[in-house]
């Protein structure tokens, strides 16, 4: 190859990110090794943000990663440097959001500890790319709860979404 | 379930990746996406001294339209496909939605899924369908790999030590092609218990050319050359759908495990290659 | 029931839907669960697992892995001199484990714990724990239930005589009798392994403060936990303090004390740092407990019409290892005692056996062997109906009890003293064959598939006795209530709360019994210190048992406000009211006098009491039921549960032909728990219980190999998504028991028992054409699949 040697880039075991979390912009240094969901759990103590599997099947660690739901229990802390993220806490300002709310007027939860995943996924993904009542269900496909048979969460998102159209 | 300790490093050009590969050998592994290879770290399945994370070298990223294929970058995410219809691949914009769930696919990249060879993954046997070109940059430059030769055994494929997947070229299929992807999966977004891919061209109401694929069933996707012979030439009518089916469970070897056995598996895929005819029969 | 059980003058929140509590704090990330605890000098451990089915262990070195910087101990059994094993107290009809917290000698099941390393965090623990060697001389394992049976199966304890930790036998002569001289019709039903899964693992953190050992864990009982763990580790039960936080989902998994929650209270009381395990999903699939896995024998004396006369039966339970406290044979005495459905079956003599074999532990869950029992007598009746040729409707219509039946005692000994059974049963009956109806409208061309409806009818014995399960606690629950000089009230209870609701149930009856706003009611639950001891959660007996300690207790307290406030109002008691806070005399809202000015009187102002009053506004009580039998009969007959709900199911289904796969068209369910306190509540319980039972019926399932190697890992445990759960319509009864507090039953199985029948039903009745034996479940699309004739025979 013709082109100039490449920069050097040396492996390292600690490793040096900028990512901004709920708004706040946050400098840190973490083990190259430690799991997104970690770093946001026991670093900055956003414990909203719930590990349910570690291996990315069961949806309670979602977060916004730059605008896209994902799964921080199968990233590394160290792949979002530079990125945005929003947890559970980054929500709503004060009080409840208007999905919030309607979980808890519709009795969409029950043990809670799925509930943070579902609403970053609701919360991230854009409702006209999911129409209906099945439009619903495959957003929140990649999310599993074990307690409401998803009744409650469906109807909550219905009445986010101003659905009224079937259930 | 933490993953076990190594280096990381996050290089910007393909060349700085190389090089790194180049130097730490077997213990380097590169990163793309990260759906596949950190659970398997979090299993300790995986066990590399060194990640090299690809996510931040742009040329990866390409995604582009030329003369009569599609070029994708390695690090294009499943889920930019998914927001994108390609024109010309619509095989690949069926077979998208099947990969696990939203936030896998916001992640998950095109050319991590591929290079990944997952028995049970769709790209593979998209690639494998379609005859896509899977482009591998090394130190020495870079290389063509077709999709034939490239799945080289469950979890295996053809990149040599050193090299990584630049790019996957889809080539645009005329008009007259017409797609189909059937998958059964025990829950949506649940890897394929089997799969069929087609790509059929139809010329005056026969079949001209004929691409069929399973999947999930085996080591890797296989072609169906049996049930594509036994359409070529024809018309798809019920008849033909049922030679078809059963010229592709006779000519597959599929694998046993919880979640079917071989007889079981040969079941699916007749069932659903018939589906898949049925749609794209003129 | 005795008057003693009601609510104030005025109820306003029973039987509204009252929004929760805890949902503001869940729902923006505040609520805090046991791995969300964090202490600055905190440590955490990982687990070495057993890798191995059967085996002895020869040797453990650990040097390797104590040397791994950061790693504060390594330990195994042989450490924990001063720990005893678990207790049996059942031991006079149950073969003794001997369950100690990590293994001695022998290993039982992959995944047993073996070794615990405790490190400076999670991730050093994993290295360090990957680095401890175990010697395994490996023995034959036992891998099914059938060959646990086996007098020749190799022992999993040596010192019992055979592989059955339990054996009865009861007396069947009368049911042999009338076999003897009628037509009999047997058949074997299978329920597959699964369990409840909760999405929040096990976790829990031990801190020593003050020379007492302070234990946050998930476990469903903050005071059978304290008390376990002072038999186990033992130490002084005052010197405990369990606190159950905000947990993730209990089903039954968490009744039970593991190992972790015992090694990291031995940790920390040794190191002097807290000590937390918060369990992976990986260590969670062969370490939490199993459920399930029984196979029922029934041979049944059958009438012309098909009517059942008599019946025999043998349940079995596969235990796994038996490696658990409380044990584990109860989900099979319930399933005896659940035999006869609420039909009226005058004779059912049931054998019960649960065997060891070498697979992860089977413990409590949701159903609690009901699902077993209700899966095999509805298929077994929907049997019975094809063999005789008489309408499978019609069959359950002239078994089934009506009204005028009740009371009834079953053949088992349940008291079914109130009930909707004909009529739930009629409800789902003219909705299913509505729902069939459009199903075949719509799809009936489709020759690709096939639909069917099929019905399951069930009760449910709820708020049942401990004594089955642990031969040790009865079934009582308590509550304390006090009134705070300001009118406050603040209720603590033995009751815990992991998702159902309880807290609110807890709020909204206490203000309703009290007649104050429920925003002035504190609820407190679930911490062994300010919480008077009681049983917690498990058979559905919170709202039953708990909240007939909590009318107890304010019944107390509300008499002595009338008598403090008649004084002050110079009034008769028997005419005030209270509401809204306010005590006046009925039809007279003023003069009021207010909570906070008979509290203060109460408290304070005790000088102003009336002559001779004592001082304080404050009650404990606890409610145990009268009817509630602890141990049964010398025919093993008995009233195992202090009330009985009742419910009836339908499922209507489409069957793929091609895939065997099954998609749930409708569900219908019919539903009776007595009187309801929150409607939203007992419609999620209802809903999440029919996720499980559809999970179990279809996808769910735990298996091994021969060598009793797991080979479900999560990404194969397939719990139902959104997508694969039906949209569900509820129809509610509500016949209030005579023995119960406000008649209320018990409402968190009724949704999970009854899926596999009537989806087993409705599989039968789709497939009609194909004669299909449906025995078992789980019924996996390659089940159903090899159900169906090839290609031929289908279009």
């Amino acid at each position: 190859m013709s082109a100039p040697a490449a920069r050097r880039v040396e492996p390292v075991a600690e490793v040096p990110i900028s990512v901004t979390v709920n708004a706040r912009a946050v400098e840190a240094v973490v083990p190259a090794r430690q799991l997104l969901a970690d770093f946001l759990r026991d670093d900055l103590r956003l414990t909203g943000t719930h590990v349910g599997c570690e291996q990315g099947i069961c949806g309670a660690c979602t977060i916004n990663l730059d605008g896209e739901p994902v799964r921080s229990c199968i990233m590394l802390a160290a792949q979002v440097d530079g990125s945005s993220i929003t947890t559970v806490e980054g929500l709503a300002s004060e009080g409840l959001s208007p999905l919030q709310q309607a979980f808890k007027d519709n009795h969409g939860l029950q043990c809670g500890f799925c509930t943070p995943g579902f609403l970053m996924t609701l919360a991230t993904v854009d409702p006209d790319e999911y129409p209906g009542t099945d439009g619903i269900r495959e957003a929140i496909s990649g999310n599993l709860c074990r307690c409401t048979g998803y009744g409650g969460i469906l109807q909550a998102v219905r009445t986010a979404w101003n659905r009224v159209e079937d259930g | 379930m933490k993953p076990p300790p190594f280096l990381y490093c996050r290089p910007r050009a393909v060349d700085e990746a190389l090089a790194v590969l180049a130097e730490h050998g077997d213990e380097a592994r590169p990163l793309a996406g990260g759906q596949s290879l950190v659970p398997m770290l979090n299993h300790r399945l995986a066990r590399p001294g060194v990640l090299v994370d690809i996510g931040a070298i742009t040329e990866l990223q390409r995604m582009e339209r030329r003369a009569s294929d599609w070029l994708i970058g390695a690090t294009v995410t499943q889920r930019r496909v998914e927001r994108h219809s390609l024109e010309g691949c619509e095989l690949l914009s069926l077979a998208v939605p099947f990969i696990g769930h939203r936030q896998i696919r916001a992640r998950g990249t095109v050319g991590g899924s591929i290079a990944h060879a997952d028995p049970a993954a769709e790209l593979p046997a998209v690639a494998l369908t379609v005859d896509a070109t899977m482009v591998a940059a090394g130190r020495d430059g870079q290389r063509a790999i077709g999709a034939s030769s490239f799945f080289a055994g469950p979890y295996m494929n053809s990149l040599a030590d050193g090299e990584i997947l630049s790019h996957v070229i889809f080539p645009v299929l005329p008009s007259t092609t017409r797609c189909s992807f059937k998958e059964f999966a025990r829950r949506k977004g649940d890897f394929a218990v089997a799969g069929v891919a087609a790509a059929v061209d139809i010329t005056d109401r026969v079949v001209s050319k004929a691409r069929l694929t399973a999947f999930a069933i085996g080591s890797n996707p296989v072609r169906l050359p049996g049930a594509e012979g036994a359409i070529v030439g024809r018309s798809l009518d019920a008849a033909d759908l049922d030679t078809a089916a059963e010229a592709a469970a006779a000519e597959i070897e599929p694998w046993d495990d919880i979640h079917g056995s071989p007889r079981y598996r040969r079941q699916i895929v007749a069932a659903l290659l018939q589906r898949a005819l049925q749609e794209v029969a003129p | 029931m005795a008057d003693a059980f009601v609510l104030g003058s005025r109820p306003v929140y029973t039987g509204t839907h009252v929004t929760r509590r805890q949902d503001d704090a869940l729902l923006s990330g505040r609520g805090a669960y046991v791995a969300d605890l964090r202490r600055d000098d905190m440590a955490e451990i990982a687990v070495v697992r057993s890798t191995v089915a059967h085996g002895r262990i020869a040797a453990i070195r650990t040097a390797e892995a104590a040397a791994v910087a950061g790693v504060i101990a390594v330990i195994t059994a042989a450490d924990l001199t001063d720990v005893s094993p678990y207790p049996n107290f059942a031991s006079a009809y149950t073969q003794t484990p001997g369950t100690f917290p990590l293994a001695q000698d022998k290993v039982r099941y992959v995944g047993s714990p073996v070794a615990v390393v405790l490190a400076e965090n999670r991730y050093i623990a994993e290295d360090a724990a990957e680095l401890v060697e175990v010697d395994y001389e490996e023995l034959p394992a036992v891998t099914s239930l059938e060959d646990a049976l086996d007098p020749d199966s190799p022992r999993l304890f040596e010192h019992w005589p055979n592989n059955r930790l339990l054996d009865l036998q009861p007396d069947d002569s009368e049911a042999a009798a009338i076999l003897a001289g009628n037509r009999v019709l047997r058949r074997r039903y299978k329920m597959g392994r699964h369990t409840a899964m909760p999405m929040e693992t096990r976790a829990c953190m031990a801190e020593v403060r003050d020379g007492r050992l302070h234990l946050w864990c998930t476990n469903q009982h903050a005071h059978i936990a304290r008390t376990t763990l002072s038999y186990v580790l033992p130490m002084a039960e005052r010197d405990i303090r369990v606190v159950i936080p905000y947990v993730g989902g209990g089903f039954g998994l968490k009744q039970h004390l593991y190992p972790e929650d015992v090694v990291a209270s031995w940790l920390a009381l040794r190191h002097g740092r807290p000590v937390r395990f918060v369990e992976d999903r990986a260590e969670h699939m062969i370490a939490a407990a199993h459920a399930r896995d029984h196979m029922v024998d029934i041979e049944a004396a059958i009438a012309d019409d098909g009517r059942i006369l008599a019946m025999r039966v043998q349940v079995v339970q596969d235990l796994g290892s038996a490696e658990i406290f409380p044990g584990a044979w109860c989900p099979a005495l319930t399933t005896a005692a659940h035999m006869t459905g609420p039909y009226d079956i005058g004779h059912c003599a049931v054998s019960v056996a649960a065997v060891a074999t070498n697979k992860t532990p089977g413990g409590s869950y949701r159903g609690f062997g009901v699902p077993e029992a209700v899966f095999a007598l509805e298929r077994f009746i929907d049997e019975i109906a094809a063999e005789v040729g008489v309408d499978r409707l019609d069959l359950r219509r002239s078994m089934l009890l009506q009204s005028e039946d009740l009371p009834y005692k079953t053949a088992s000994g349940a008291l079914l003293d109130s009930g909707s059974f004909a009529e739930s049963f009629e409800k789902v009956v003219e909705l299913g064959e509505a729902a069939h109806r459009r199903a075949a409208a719509q799809h009936g061309t489709d020759q690709q598939s096939r639909v069917g409806v099929g019905y399951a009818v069930l009760f449910e014995g709820v708020s049942p006795t401990h004594h089955g399960a642990s031969a040790h606690w009865a079934g009582h629950e308590s509550c304390s209530i006090e009134v705070l000089p300001d009118g406050g009230v603040r209720v603590a209870s033995g009751v815990t709360d992991q998702g159902q609701g309880t807290t609110t149930f807890v709020a909204t009856l206490a203000a309703d019994a009290l007649g104050v706003p429920i925003e002035t009611v504190e609820v407190e639950l679930a911490d062994s210190d300010s919480t008077p001891y009681g049983l917690g959660a498990f058979g559905s007996r919170q709202a039953v048992i708990g909240g007939g300690a909590l009318l107890l207790a304010a019944g107390e307290v509300r008499d002595k406000v009338k008598r403090i406030a008649a004084h002050m109002l110079e009034a008769t008691e028997d005419d005030l009211v209270i509401e809204a806070g306010r005590v006046h005399v009925a039809g007279s809202p003023e003069p009021a006098v207010t909570m906070a000015a008979i509290a203060t009187r109460a408290v304070i102002r005790t000088m102003d009491l009336p002559p001779g009053m004592a001082p304080g506004l404050e009650a404990t009580a606890r409610y145990e039921p009268e009817l509630m039998e602890h141990v049964p009969d010398e025919r093993g007959r008995i009233n195992a549960s202090a009330s009985y709900a009742n419910a009836a199911h339908a499922a209507v289904i489409r069957v793929d032909l091609g895939t065997g796969e099954i998609e749930i068209l409708d569900y219908i369910l019919a539903h009776d728990c007595g009187r309801v306190i929150n409607p939203p509540i007992v419609d999620g319980q209802i809903w999440g219980g029919i996720a499980q039972g559809v999970g179990g019926a279809l996808y769910e399932d735990l298996r091994f190999n021969d060598l009793g190697q797991p080979q479900t890992a999560f990404m194969d445990y397939l719990m139902p998504s959104a997508l694969e759960m039906p949209e569900v319509v509820i129809k509610h009864f509500e016949s209030p028991s005579p023995n119960t507090p406000l008649g209320m039953k018990g409402v968190g199985e009724g949704g999970t028992v009854g899926p596999a029948a009537a989806i087993g039903n409705a599989l039968a009745h789709a497939l009609a054409e194909f004669n299909p034996q449906i025995r078992e479940t789980p019924l996996s699309p390659a089940v159903v699949r090899a159900m169906i004739p090839d290609r031929g025979a289908a279009t």
